[in-house]
């Protein structure tokens, strides 16, 4: 049984394959298009996949859509959406099947489930649980913005939910919007600007959403503007706040740290309530999270400490990616009876990869001399302060390098951090990077006392060493620890740097820079490094020298791709949360 | 904010513009521009198309440069030319341009344009247009009036936007001299073929049959055939698609069915990528405007003509981009119109051997790109150019070598050994000779490798170049493009590829191994029966086809270096009752909003793999 999960046209467009139940492979359509975010039907994601399965289009025995589109239409009309430029059939509910026939060639059946019930599969059947409860927070779905359900066996029951427009998703990106940041894409930022301010606002913010007890929240919509508006947030929430919006590039001084460090307190605060009242709901030691706000890793950490559960999962494309993934396990299930396999991931690489030979013919094009470099080769350039690419294996699915995909970096330098943000991903100042750690040594260096092998949790760091490049201002960081048997590779390059320095930590960033996602080819792997002025790169235990690559390369790639491509949605004001 | 002219901002006394980009960009290469003219000095400004900034050759030799070498060369005043050409120029630059370079002062404008305008100036009129409201139009023209309505719509809109543009610069040009220069095309070596619209009562089958023995009736010499099916054929689709004008004109039609060939082009601004090139109604509203507004009027097709009956490969370097012996016919004429005499016999401004090999060699991968293996006789063309490259300078062959090591390459071009090479050349090769092309370049590539073998030069060295052959293989210029040609950046592509035509090719570079693996996944659209598969022009297997997806392997010979692979379809399935109902069902989608084809589709392809072994 071949199934491909499809999600699409809103953003992170991903599909997923499970083949008699097991994933295969799972890859954002962006990773292949390069359009950041790129909404668009994953054309070439839905290609790979078929090809990682080993089938053609006549291969797959149903295709499973990640969200029910007469519903979404329902609610896009109710709040006066407009289609996107370039999309006039946006409102159409027909869509998407209509595109899966035309656009994939696929002729089976088609599948749609809800986008919360998409959510909760894609943690719950691959959480490894045999049951759980199963919160999913995103921005809106079809209505629906928050799901409580209840998961055992094969069946996810959705017990209870919160409708739009009352959503902690569009808060938290009315709150990116209003501190001048791209909604859909700047709500890290607020997450990782919290720690430098204090929650002084947070009686304000406490005004802008409030418990109603049980799984009840309610946004107060005179601060919002979610129907037809130019922006998510009205006057009042501004006169509330106390200043004027933010323009993207203005400094971000205290008042603004001050407003998303108040917000993501409150963030937490009710998501700690609602994970306890769930908790009351479902009988279960186990937590699964999924959808856009499961992304918001210092809440993650604290409902894994603070709360009821003994043990939490969050799949590491939480966000709309991994849709696809929950609505190919939901039909296997639909079609078959049964679960699919019943694994917990140990990774996240389901994306393409790339043989040595592929990367030594790349190399031989590019000119370029090609070193076999083992771990200890790496490990002694991380330690004399190089930064590093590395590109092994398979490409990660979600938002975070885990040692696929990467950048790496000596944490112990304090100027690192700096040199990271400015030069290398030429992003705000204020950016954590988050560390990765050979999972035996984890509790050595950080108050963390279960797996955390996608970085979707913070924690303290409390290493007798000095970690600075990966310890953010508040004490905390977002760690990936490394199980050698899930990822040998990259164990035995932590292993090497620890030899070298009595560290096991390196400094873990993705593979790209700002507005780019992150690579996926040796083609991006190299365009990247030169970009990024990166002091080398390994593509599959092949050394590059940055001295290697002609020193005008940055000028004739900026020259070769002029404009950076914009996805679809991307064509609204990067202030307005798409609601299409 | 700077005054601007162009992309020349003002410094004092003085526009000066950006330094030009590695790969060169669209203006001119002049760095600096006097606001003022030198004492006694006399100043021409020349606006423009690509046709009129020198593609191909710029900047070492461009029309403004032989221009102003003609004006000079007649003695008496100090000519100075100010190139504000551009390539990809549209009316609204236009006339921005001319407006802001009045601060020049300039006694004569030269304004040399109009090839542009059937590719961007009405791209709105298209069944893929991205706004429901778009598509709307387009369906309910296609009620009304058919293919033919739709074109007519485009054609009158883009006339109306340029004798308007031309009506604003007459208004602008308050006392100033301007002289419009109609742009000739190619006629002889170029070609615009489009496959035909849903045509009534199973047409479409019949025109592809007699096009197919047209095309063989003329390749046998047998040009009264030839006409004679050709005419049959305009009789099938009542003159809506360009190629039975272009048969007419192969087999005797001469200049005059070539002209109808280039009007009937239109069709490429609703579907497929053609050609930059005038029409004659392109020509005819320059003509009126200069009567009605009292421009100076240089018509290069009556000058291009009464040196060559249908102008060609002497003039042209491919669609409409001059030779140097073009420049200099060209702007002689220019010249003598605003001395009022010819200018005096001679040699034109010289360019380096290697620049005019680069240029030849930029003319062979054009004609690769828009034309090889579309059109019967263009491989000759390729043929003709890269031997053209390599009689004026030899050493053009590394430059031959470098584009095949980076279309063969597994990275983007820009990443290449290949193309740093080639920076640093004599034989410097930039976006304007096609060096940015995202597929293996099959037609160029095989060319190059005849060219070199018949002189007797070592032949390509080129890695193996297989797998999945969908995703960069084309050999099929305008099966690449389609859908895909309009610049419309929220096309969502397909996951297969759509056949319009009967045949598709794919191009693979083979190593040692004497044989190699095909398997192909293909279903019928608009045919049935049976898919013939073919390598090297020898048959390698057929695939009987379905409305579900099938799939064959074969095991087969491959040559090493460059191999073409063909899909041969079967015919179009007999008409539906009711014939013209197709058209029907695309104005319906169109009214719903929806991008529809207007055109049969033989088949899709959802992969093409070959592989060294099983």
């Amino acid at each position: 049984m071949v199934i491909v999960g499809v999600s699409a046209f809103f953003h992170e467009a991903a599909a997923a394959v499970l083949v008699d139940g097991a994933l295969v492979a799972a890859s954002a359509e962006e990773r292949f298009s390069r359009i950041k975010h790129d909404p668009r039907l994953p054309v070439q994601a839905y290609r790979f996949c078929l090809e990682a399965a080993g089938v053609g289009p006549d291969g797959v025995d149903a295709v499973a859509f990640y969200e029910s589109p007469a519903k979404k239409v329902d609610r896009q009309r109710w709040a006066g959406s407009s289609p996107p430029p370039g999309q006039p059939d946006a409102l159409d509910p027909g869509r998407p099947e209509r595109m899966i026939r035309e656009h994939l060639g696929h002729a089976g059946p088609i599948l749609t489930f809800d986008h919360h019930l998409s959510h909760a599969a894609s943690a719950y059947h691959f959480s490894g649980f045999d049951d759980a409860a199963v919160l999913t927070v995103d921005g809106v779905g079809e209505w629906a913005t928050t799901g409580y359900h209840r998961a055992v066996g094969e069946h996810i029951e959705t017990i209870d939910e919160v409708q739009f427009p009352h959503s902690l998703g569009l808060l938290y990106a009315a709150v990116t919007s209003y501190l001048g940041f791209r909604v859909n894409d700047g709500e890290y930022k607020v997450m990782g600007l919290a720690p430098y301010g204090e929650p002084v606002l947070a009686d304000r913010v406490r005004r802008l959403v409030r418990s109603t007890g049980g799984a009840g929240f309610e946004l107060d919509m005179r601060y919002f503007d979610f129907v037809g508006g130019e922006q998510m947030y009205s006057a009042a929430f501004v006169d509330l706040l106390g200043r004027p919006p933010r323009r993207p590039g203005e400094a971000v001084d205290g008042f603004w740290a001050d407003v998303a460090a108040s917000t993501q307190l409150v963030l937490e605060e009710l998501l700690l309530e609602k994970v306890a009242h769930l908790a009351g709901l479902v009988d279960s030691p186990n937590l699964c999270l999924a959808g856009g706000v499961a992304l918001n890793c210092v809440a993650n950490g604290r409902i894994r400490r603070e709360g009821p559960f003994a043990d939490v999962f969050v799949p590491p494309p939480a966000g709309d990616d991994g849709g696809s993934l929950g609505a190919a396990a939901l039909a296997h299930v639909a079609l078959t009876g049964e679960r699919p396999e019943r694994r917990r991931l140990a990774g996240a690489a389901f994306g393409p990869g790339y043989g040595s030979g592929e990367v030594t013919a790349a190399l031989r094009s590019a000119g370029l001399p090609a070193e076999p470099a083992g771990p200890d080769t790496v490990a002694d350039r991380l330690a004399a302060g190089q930064v590093v690419g590395w590109f092994d294996g398979a490409m990660e699915i979600g938002p975070r390098a885990l040692g696929h995909r990467s950048i790496l970096a000596d944490p112990r330098d304090a100027a690192m951090r700096e040199r990271l943000n400015a030069q290398v991903k030429r992003r705000e100042a204020f950016r954590p990077f988050a560390p990765s750690v050979v999972a035996g040594a984890a509790s050595a260096h950080l108050d963390l006392a279960w797996p955390s092998p996608f970085m979707l949790e913070t924690c303290q760091v409390v290493s007798p060493l000095p970690l600075p490049a990966v310890t953010h201002v508040d004490g905390s960081c977002r760690p990936q620890t490394v199980d050698p048997d899930a990822e040998p590779r990259f164990a035995a390059l932590l292993a090497a740097f620890a030899a070298r320095t009595g560290c096991p930590v390196l400094l873990n960033t993705s593979l790209n820079v700002a507005g780019e996602p992150i690579a996926c080819s040796p083609a991006d792997a190299l365009r990247t490094m030169a970009v990024a002025g990166l002091d080398a790169l390994v593509l599959e235990g092949v050394l590059v020298e940055a001295g290697a690559l002609p020193a005008r390369l940055p000028e004739l790639l900026a020259a070769w791709e002029p404009a950076p491509r914009r996805a679809v949605a991307e064509g609204r004001p990067g202030h307005l949360y798409s609601f299409v | 904010m700077r005054e601007r002219i162009g992309i020349w901002e003002r410094h004092g006394d003085r526009y000066v513009r950006p330094p030009p980009l590695p790969f060169g960009d669209h203006h001119a290469a002049r760095e600096e521009i006097p606001a003022a003219k030198p004492p006694g000095g006399r100043r021409v400004c020349l606006f423009g198309e690509s046709a009129a900034a020198g593609y191909l050759y710029a900047p070492h030799l461009t029309p403004a440069r032989v221009l102003e070498h003609q004006l000079r060369a007649a003695g008496g005043l100090e000519w100075e030319v100010v190139d504000l050409a551009r390539t990809n120029e549209t009316l609204a630059g236009l006339e921005a341009t001319f407006a802001a370079a009045r601060r020049l002062a300039p006694d004569v404008a030269v304004i040399f344009t109009g090839n542009n305008w059937n590719l961007l100036e009405t791209s709105e009129v298209s069944p893929y247009h991205p706004t429901a409201g778009g598509r709307q139009e387009y369906g309910a023209t296609l009620s009304e009036g058919g293919v033919m309505g739709v074109a007519e719509l485009a054609a009158r809109r883009r006339m109306q936007r340029a004798a308007a543009a031309l009506a604003r610069i007459a208004d602008r040009a308050a006392g100033l001299r301007v002289v419009l220069v109609v742009p000739e095309v190619n006629l002889a070596d170029w070609e615009a073929r489009q496959p035909p619209p849903w045509l009534p009562a199973g047409g479409n089958r019949r025109w592809h049959g007699i096009y197919g023995a047209a095309v063989g009736a003329l390749g046998a010499g047998d040009a009264p055939e030839a006409r004679r099916l050709a005419e049959q054929l305009l009789d099938l689709d009542d003159g809506v698609t360009p190629a039975p004008f272009r048969l007419v004109a192969a087999a005797g039609g001469g200049a005059v069915a070539a002209d109808a060939e280039v009007a009937a082009d239109h069709y490429a601004s609703m579907c497929f990528l053609g050609a930059p090139r005038a029409t004659p109604l392109d020509r005819e509203v320059q003509r009126r405007a200069a009567a009605v507004h009292g421009f100076g009027l240089v018509d290069l097709p009556s000058v291009f003509r009464r040196v060559e009956a249908m102008p060609g490969r002497r003039l042209f370097l491919d669609y409409c981009h001059l030779t140097a012996a073009g420049m200099r016919l060209a702007m002689a004429a220019v010249a003598g119109e605003i001395l009022g005499r010819p200018p005096p016999d001679g040699p034109g401004p010289t360019v380096a051997a290697a620049v005019a090999a680069t240029a030849r060699l930029g003319a062979a991968i054009h004609t690769a790109h828009r034309l090889a293996g579309v059109t019967p006789g263009s491989a000759g063309i390729v043929a003709h150019w890269l031997g053209a490259a390599l009689d004026v300078d030899a050493g053009v062959e590394t430059a031959m070598r470098e584009v095949a090591a980076a279309r063969a390459a597994p990275l983007p071009e820009v990443l290449t050994g290949a193309q740093v090479r080639n920076l640093d050349s004599p034989y410097r090769l930039g976006f304007q000779h096609g060096w940015r092309f995202p597929h293996l370049d099959g037609p160029l590539l095989a060319a190059i490798d005849r060219v070199l073998a018949s002189r007797e030069l070592a032949p390509l060295d080129l890695p193996p170049v297989g797998g999945e052959l969908v995703r960069y293989g084309l050999w099929e210029p305008v099966a690449r493009f389609y859908p895909e040609v309009m610049d419309f950046a929220d096309t969502t592509p397909h996951a297969m590829l759509r056949c319009p035509w009967p045949t598709t090719a794919f191009g693979f570079v083979a190593g040692d191994e004497p044989e190699a693996v095909l398997s192909v996944t293909a279903r019928a659209v608009h045919s049935a029966g049976t898919l013939r598969v073919e390598v090297g022009g020898r048959a390698a297997g057929t695939l009987a086809l379905a409305a579900g997806w099938r799939t064959g392997r074969w095991r087969l010979p491959v040559r090493r270096g460059v191999n073409q692979l063909t899909l041969r379809w079967p015919e179009l399935a007999p008409a539906r009752p009711g014939g013209g109902a197709e058209l029907e069902d695309a104005a319906g989608r169109l009214a719903r909003g929806l991008p529809a084809d207007i055109h049969p589709v033989f088949g899709e392809v959802y992969s093409v793999r070959v592989t060294s072994r099983t």
